[in-house]
């Protein structure tokens, strides 16, 4: 690697030749200004065109909740299966009055000390 | 909303390219006629060939109207982009056509601005000449080369555009100028040259 002082003689010997390549200018053809102008163009057609684009309204909560859900096929469904649930709730008493323990019969106590504290009739 | 501009508009690179992208059709012709020739330059000063150069100009300026909607300001100044998108596209093209050699006669025509004709032809000889020697260095050398003493560039945001430290920039440049003189001492009488 050269010194500090040698990098700077090839510096000012070399500086002739930026300077010489400097003042030749690379006048660019008529062709070529005119052909990127026209990309400047059609660059600004498309971005105009983009932010003048009709955006689709945004659809209000309740349609986003119906989309969400599957549309309407769907909300029917959990309607019926949540009028079932309410209807089995209340009518369960009557409909089964077996599942209530009858006398006679026979039940396995699995914790006989804790019996004892809830005075239970088992 | 257009703005009474013209080339010699004192707005940014960044303020216009603002201005471009809420649809400003002059600011469009500015940065046009601002950049494109910057670009070329940059373009062919990296590939030493004016046709290819125009093809990745063309091309960077594209991505550029594209970019401008996503521009974010105060990030990055528009030519530090755009030295970078021309460096990454003309790598692409090297990568593509290695083993190609640098057309001397393919380098742009100079412009005839210079009032005394032994003082242009002097000084188109030498463009030409580190032309030549540029292309005999490797990409990365010659584009911080480039960047440092043709662009006028400071060696922190050539790091930035080469995306490498500013130390490796310092290094770049110093073997690129060594090179640089050993390639060109052989014509030294004939350019005058005075590297002693």
């Amino acid at each position: 690697m050269p010194t500090s002082d040698e990098d700077n003689r090839l510096e000012a010997a070399l500086a002739p030749f930026f300077d010489a390549a400097r003042r030749q200018e690379f006048a660019p053809s008529a062709d070529l200004m005119a052909r990127v102008l026209e990309d400047a163009e059609a660059a600004q057609a498309r971005c105009a065109a983009a932010a003048t684009r009709p955006v689709a309204p945004r659809a209000g909560l309740w349609v986003r909740i119906r989309q969400g859900l599957g549309g309407w096929p769907a909300i029917a469904g959990l309607g019926v299966a949540g009028l079932a649930g309410v209807w089995i709730g209340l009518a369960l008493p009557e409909v089964l009055p077996g599942l209530a323990p009858a006398a006679g019969d026979y039940v396995v106590d699995i914790a006989p000390d804790l019996a004892l504290e809830t005075g239970g009739g088992f | 909303m257009t703005m009474p501009l013209d080339a010699s508009s004192d707005l940014s690179d960044e303020d216009l390219l603002d201005a471009f992208a809420r649809g400003d059709r002059a600011a469009a012709r500015v940065l046009t006629l601002r950049l494109t020739p910057r670009v070329l330059a940059h373009a062919g000063r990296l590939l030493g060939n004016r046709a290819e150069a125009e093809e990745v100009a063309q091309e960077a300026m594209l991505r550029l109207w594209r970019q401008a909607p996503n521009w974010r300001a105060g990030e990055a100044r528009v030519t530090t982009w755009l030295y970078r998108v021309v460096a990454n596209l003309c790598i692409d093209r090297q990568r593509r056509a290695r083993g190609g050699t640098v057309a001397l006669d393919a380098v742009p025509e100079p412009p005839d601005p210079a009032p005394d004709v032994p003082g242009r032809m002097q000084d188109r000889a030498r463009a030409e000449a580190l032309q030549a020697a540029l292309a005999q260095l490797p990409a990365r050398q010659r584009q911080a080369v480039v960047l440092r003493h043709i662009e006028g560039c400071a060696n922190p945001e050539i790091a930035g555009i080469m995306d490498t430290t500013v130390e490796a920039v310092e290094s770049l440049t110093t073997r690129g100028r060594r090179a640089l003189t050993q390639a060109l001492a052989a014509r030294k009488e004939e350019l005058g040259y005075a590297d002693e």
